[in-house]
């Protein structure tokens, strides 16, 4: 036995010092990689530089860019040297657009590597933005298969790029794509990455509220948190409003268009919220407090005098976003002695606090 | 008794072969790993083939503080100028019989007010709450009365505005990025609860608007040695452990929680001495209770640079603290040994925790005494032990350089051919020398007195610690 125990004692001194001669190789590798790379990201950017104001392709220069580029290495050095250029404000631009063939080319290259790669050359297709809004191609429709991949930053660099494009169909056909597959996408994600939108929001939002109840309830919340941002027109508030009296909807759904509608007022909606903020059940806690918030822009007295109410809410977060409305709206000397009135020592608190607040920016 | 002797001592020369066979192989698992995972991730990172976004999760980064008027400004100054848009900072000074509290007020301009806390968890009185919009992003003072650092946090968490934390130490200076690099995992995977950053010891690092400008082993031998002994929790252990959602303990001076769920599983419990390590098993034992599926995670790209105690005795104070509050969540959560419903979780960590942490002072001190009984009976065979401890010594100090090495595949952090040579010769000592009297010290700690008091050690301004 204790001959046994050395002898898997030596075998792992031996795969130890292995692992120290790889990071020591490591270290030696990456000071060689590095002094290649600024070599080959200089010599990109010339070769660029030589052709970044001519009209045509230069046959010669594309086949070079197709060859070379299929090299991770050489395209890390390509983007590294495209980076300098951008930096410089030259129209780099103008000119990948140009050798857009030379990307058709190479995606189909990378599409047969791992997925790390993809997700490289995505990013690539998102920051270099080579494909306009009217465009559906070969690299569009290689990004689209992309959001398909199992990888997390592969899908969600394809997705930027396509994002970056423009082209609405594009974005909501990848999001449907996710969505059959099942992958999740992160609420906040799919909010931030719709908000990067550079095309047409308008028809993005069409094609996304056609298809809303397709999605799961963390996309369809993702997409109402990034219509709120940007649209509240009569054709979203009469689809949010039908989401919202619909008892099957889902909760997280009800609380994202609650908020729409504390941006964008709806009247009918109105009578909605004065309802959730009214009851006590603490079931219902979210709805109050949610409400409480988006009813600061109803500048209304009778919605005041709820929100007054709402103060001595037993639940704390209904109390304060009650009070953060009413420090928002115009308060009279009489809704002041009001509140006062009711001897209630945490609304008057709270109340206090957010009114200070506001005036004092603290 | 010589026949007696004989059978004992197979059966515990036995014992002590399996014991440091499954600790050999736990140690070389975890530097392999972490040296694969890391050098994976660099990869990765270099591809771009990470969440990049401008606004993440909206963070309440915490800040307990207790005589920290030394460092406290630097730190919040430190924390004003990270590269992330939606967060707040909270200072919460727990009774500082210093200038803690008049330094932060003054240098901020801060205006007291009457701010309503929740308090969703039990903790001491506020005494006063000062406030300031003035900067990047909001400031909030809490002045409280004297509970701990737990006391603090549970503070902290209570007045938060913001749906994640992070509890970080008041002599802490994190790394620009580290904020971003913490919380992006959140949105990769939304069953996670926590997030672990690694913790560089800052004496002999000089880190200016959040960018490491220089780096070198510490001059001091005793603090180089500590950056051996957390590149074998940071760069390894941690890794190993993050690959079965094993991990036991995020360091209490950088992790970011989900409020929600350590609000539900009750907090920071303020009569434990090590309550980092408390609330991570904490939130093991409540998720799994309530089959919430979680996930605990370790990034080795999130740093935090901390001051580590430059002479023995401030040294020996904290790991007896620390070891006093590994015993103490032991205790309250043994539930978790051996237990099938904990999966790798238990059987692994917890064992390891176990055995390697809290029981191995006992269990060295048994083997010496084993093997001084083997030699009074004339049964030991010196130069084969020797030899033995001289492979072992060996052993441990090639793995303590492996991982130390392990430093190449982490951004912005340079290795030098003299900290090399710094380290393959601290790895030895370290291994020999550093590790019995720490054994002492944990042994020591199961008996006395157990204050629960903050730690202290001697707080340097961060420039002073070149």
């Amino acid at each position: 036995m204790t001959l046994s125990l050395e002898t898997i004692i030596y075998l792992y001194l031996f795969v130890s010092f292995c692992i120290i001669l790889f990071n020591i190789g490591c270290i030696i590798i990456r000071k060689k990689e590095a002094k290649a790379l600024e070599k080959r990201s200089l010599n990109y950017k010339k070769l660029i530089q030589d052709h970044i104001e001519e009209k045509n392709i230069d046959s010669l220069h594309k086949e070079y860019l197709q060859k070379k580029l299929k090299k991770v290495n050489h395209l890390t050095a390509f983007h590294h040297a495209v980076t300098m250029l951008l930096k410089e404000d030259y129209e780099v631009r103008a000119y990948l657009k140009r050798y857009e063939e030379v990307f058709i080319y190479l995606i189909q290259i990378y599409m047969t590597k791992e997925s790390v790669y993809q997700a490289y050359f995505a990013y690539l297709m998102s920051v270099y933005r080579i494909c306009d809004e009217k465009e559906k191609n070969f690299i569009t429709a290689n990004l689209l298969e992309m959001t398909k991949d199992p990888s997390l930053y592969t899908r969600e660099n394809a997705m930027k790029a396509l994002i970056s494009f423009g082209n609405a169909e594009n974005v909501v056909n990848a999001i449907k794509g996710i969505e059959r597959l099942g992958y999740t996408y992160n609420k906040k994600m799919l909010t931030d990455d719709l908000l990067e939108f550079k095309g047409d929001h308008e028809e993005l939002i069409k094609l996304l509220l056609e298809n809303l109840e397709n999605f799961d309830i963390l996309k369809q919340v993702g997409i109402i948190n990034y219509i709120t941002f940007k649209s509240g027109n009569d054709k979203i508030k009469t689809k949010f409003y039908q989401l919202l009296i619909k008892e099957e909807t889902a909760k997280d759904i009800k609380l994202a268009i609650i908020r729409f509608f504390g941006k964008f007022q709806e009247e009918k909606v109105k009578e909605l919220l004065k309802e959730y903020i009214k009851k006590e059940d603490t079931n219902y806690w979210e709805y109050a407090a949610v409400s409480a918030f988006a009813l600061k822009n109803y500048q209304e007295k009778e919605v005041k005098n709820i929100l007054i109410e709402a103060l001595s809410h037993p639940n704390w977060y209904v109390r304060k976003n009650a009070a953060i409305s009413l420090a928002k709206m115009k308060l009279t000397k009489n809704d002041v002695q009001k509140i006062m009135d009711k001897k209630d020592k945490y609304a008057n608190e709270i109340l206090s606090y957010e009114l200070k607040k506001q005036k004092k920016g603290v | 008794m010589l026949e007696f002797g004989k059978i004992f001592l197979t059966i515990v020369g036995l014992f002590f072969a399996i014991y440091l066979l499954l600790y050999s192989t736990y140690l070389f698992l975890s530097a392999m790993v972490g040296s694969l995972i890391l050098y994976r991730n660099r990869h990765r990172n270099l591809m771009k083939n990470q969440i990049e976004h401008d606004f993440f999760v909206p963070v309440s980064i915490i800040v307990p503080a207790y005589n920290e008027e030394i460092t406290v400004c630097h730190t919040v100054e430190s924390l004003l100028g990270l590269d992330y848009k939606l967060y707040e900072i909270i200072v919460v000074d727990d009774g500082s019989k210093d200038e803690t509290a008049k330094k932060l007020i003054e240098r901020y301009h801060m205006i007291k007010t009457n701010r309503p806390i929740h308090r969703q968890i039990k903790c001491k009185n506020v005494k006063e709450i000062y406030e300031t919009t003035d900067y990047k992003v909001p400031i909030t003072l809490i002045r409280k009365e004297n509970g701990g650092k737990s006391d603090s946090l549970n503070m902290g968490i209570n007045a938060s505005n913001f749906p994640y934390f992070i509890c970080m130490d008041a002599d802490s200076t994190l790394q620009i990025d580290s904020l971003k690099n913490i919380v992006r995992p959140v949105l990769e995977d939304e069953s996670i609860v926590a997030c672990g950053g690694i913790i560089r010891i800052a004496n002999g690092a000089t880190v200016r608007d959040g960018i490491v400008c220089e780096y070198h082993m510490p001059k001091n031998i005793l603090v180089a040695m500590q950056v051996m002994e957390y590149d074998r929790s940071f760069l390894a252990s941690r890794i190993f452990f993050d690959q079965f959602n094993g991990n036991l303990i995020i360091s209490g001076a950088f992790g970011l929680f989900k409020k929600e769920c350590v609000i539900e599983c009750g907090g920071y419990d303020t009569n434990n001495l090590g309550e980092d390590f408390e609330l991570v098993t904490k939130l093991h034992v409540f998720c799994r209770r309530h089959n919430y599926p979680y996930r605990i995670k370790y990034i080795p790209e999130a740093v935090c640079w901390t001051q580590a105690p430059d002479n023995l005795k401030d040294l020996c104070k904290q790991r007896k603290r620390w070891n006093v509050g590994l015993t103490q969540s032991m205790l309250k959560y043994k539930e978790m040994f051996i237990n099938p419903k904990y999966g790798f979780v238990s059987f692994i960590s917890y064992l390891y925790f176990l055995l390697y942490e809290l029981l191995s002072p006992f269990l060295e001190l048994f083997g010496l005494f084993t093997m001084y009984f083997a030699y009074k009976l004339d049964l030991l065979n010196v130069p084969y032990m020797i030899l033995f401890f001289f492979i072992y010594a060996v052993y441990g100090g090639l793995l303590s350089v492996t991982t130390f090495l392990a430093r190449v595949h982490v951004e912005n952090l340079k290795i030098s051919g003299k900290d090399i040579l710094k380290a393959i010769f601290l790895a030895i000592f370290e291994i020999t020398f550093l590790r019995f009297i720490l054994v002492i010290v944990r042994f020591c700690s199961f008996f006395g007195r157990k204050k629960k008091t903050w730690g202290s050690i001697k707080r340097y301004n961060v420039e002073e610690t070149n």
